[in-house]
């Protein structure tokens, strides 16, 4: 009986053993990283649970290298889907229909991406059309007119609503002549001169290999994949001379308050954004500035939610985040409310934010926080295609597995004192760029309290 | 794929096992589900929508701009 107890005990200490070292942090997945001769960055992952797979692959074919011509990345990174030499735009789409695939193509502020999901079983075919769509691209004429055209009937669309413009006018102010200033999808002005010839010389400078990755994960083997691509990216030709990127160039912050005054004549409300220099994103402190941003204004029961919510009523909705690029960031304060309590929306948020500096947290509400952090996030890792994102983003923004596997430790680590740091740090204190979105004629006597104020109608 | 890209999360996973056991009677039918989409034949359609798009079926909303004001 004794010995029996003895082996219970020993078995129970090795479960409980086990157990702990199992629930010790997340670990990113096994994975392959190579990279082909003509430079092509290439990350394999597999993952057998559901027979899927998913792709995704980014360039250095974002807004900030549209030059002079703003909204020919986005258009490019459109125009790719067009048709390419062994399929026309029909018959592309055709294929991807049919067999419940996916290819998408976009372009962000700084990289042009393209993202793919499919069934397992449909891997060759799939990965063939990714290649027509990445090296054989023929941007038929006729398809690009109707897509500039749908361009700017929705540039159009987006002045009914401050919500889809004011991002653009902020980072116009707080990245001035910066290329971070850049809008994604242009404005009608520079979308209306574009051609043809501007995408294929833009495609021709930015979609080359050796800048570029991409990440499949999902049911193969990797083996057979690694083949597969070598054969069909190998051909893919890098550039000549390295791509000038003139994002790397020193962003000058404004070193006042400035206050961007966007007239919406009908405007019955006023939209508005509080910002200030944010951080880049490989920034060693970029998940203590998530837990503190949380707190302050990330998620439902923040304080500035709290405050311009629930307690005052002066809006549905208000948040803070930090948008992060590879070299800069920025800082923001967003919410809306009512012409009429547009100062006192506006003065609320800047002392919710005082009130951040001056009393710092406590401690009950700085582990909800870290508690909330932690529950968020494995559910943003799960599927094939986060994973596959997840890849592209390191490669992108130059961060490692420490950030899956050290998530957990950094949250836990940090305690008040070097809280209340991160807020000296990081959260701006002094000096405010704001864009108010909404009637003028109502507000400018408002907006003149904040700043300098620049005038325009909504574009 | 849309069946696979439910069961690709936790979430979708549990909801997926619930809904199987409730409405078929037995969680493990969810396995058998990508076979039984493959299976299916458009004069099962066929019968699916003479059975169901049927005029006794039909309900009609009319969206009309009020004339009178």
């Amino acid at each position: 009986m004794k010995r029996i107890t003895q082996k219970l005990i020993v078995i129970c200490l090795f479960l409980f053993t086990f157990s702990n070292l199992s629930a010790q942090g997340f670990k990113l997945p096994e994975h392959t990283k190579f990279k082909l001769p003509n430079g092509l960055t290439i990350y394999l992952m597999e993952q057998h649970d559901v027979p899927v797979i998913s792709v995704s692959a980014v360039l250095p074919a974002g807004a900030i290298y549209d030059q002079e011509k703003n909204g020919l990345a986005f258009l490019t990174a459109k125009a790719l889907k067009h048709g390419t030499k062994n399929f026309s735009k029909s018959k592309l789409d055709e294929e991807i229909d049919f067999i419940g695939a996916f290819i998408g193509t976009d372009a962000s502020k700084e990289f042009a991406s393209v993202s793919s999901k499919f069934a397992a079983k449909d891997q060759d075919k799939m990965l063939n059309l990714i290649k027509e769509i990445l090296l054989d691209p023929v941007f038929d004429v006729a398809e690009f007119e109707k897509e500039k055209s749908r361009l700017l009937v929705g540039l159009e669309q987006q002045k009914e609503s401050p919500r889809a413009v004011i991002g653009d006018y902020f980072d116009k102010l707080l990245y001035g002549n910066h290329v971070y200033g850049n809008e994604i999808q242009g404005n009608n002005a520079s979308v209306e001169k574009l051609t043809i010839d501007d995408v294929k010389s833009f495609y021709n400078t930015n979609y080359k290999p050796n800048q570029a990755a991409i990440s499949i994960v999902g049911d193969f083997s990797t083996k057979e994949m690694k083949s597969k691509l070598t054969a069909l990216f190998s051909k893919w030709k890098k550039s000549e001379n390295e791509l000038e990127n003139l994002a790397t160039k020193s962003i000058d912050y404004p070193a006042e308050n400035l206050v961007m005054l966007v007239n919406k004549d009908d405007a019955k409300e006023t939209t508005f954004f509080i910002g200030a220099k944010g951080i880049p994103r490989n920034n060693p402190d970029f998940v203590a500035i998530e837990v503190i941003n949380t707190l302050f204004g990330g998620r439902f029961t923040s304080m500035l939610n709290d405050e311009l919510r629930v307690n005052t009523g002066l809006t549905y909705g208000a948040g803070s985040r930090f948008n992060t690029l590879k070299n800069g960031g920025s800082f923001i304060i967003s919410t809306f409310t009512a012409s009429k309590t547009t100062e006192a929306a506006i003065d609320k948020s800047l002392e919710v934010l005082n009130k951040l500096h001056t009393n710092g947290i406590d401690e009950k509400s700085l582990t909800s926080a870290k508690n909330y952090v932690k529950g968020q996030f494995p559910p943003r890792y799960e599927t094939t295609s986060q994973l596959a994102n997840l890849l592209t983003q390191m490669f992108w923004y130059n961060f490692d597995a420490s950030f899956i596997e050290n998530f957990e430790k950094n949250v836990d680590s940090l305690d008040l004192q070097n809280a209340n740091q991160i807020i000296a740090d990081y959260f701006p204190q002094n000096i405010f760029q704001f864009v108010l979105v909404g009637k003028s004629a109502d507000i400018k006597k408002i907006a003149e309290k904040y700043g300098k104020v620049t005038e325009v109608n909504i574009k | 794929m849309e069946f696979y890209n439910q069961v690709e999360t936790i979430n979708g996973k549990s909801n997926n096992i619930g809904t199987y056991e409730v409405f078929f009677g037995d969680y493990k039918k969810m396995f058998d589900a990508p076979n039984n989409y493959n299976n299916i034949k458009v004069a099962d359609v066929q019968n699916v929508a003479k059975k169901y798009f049927a005029k006794s079926n039909r309900t009609v909303g009319v969206l009309k701009t009020n004339t009178e004001e």
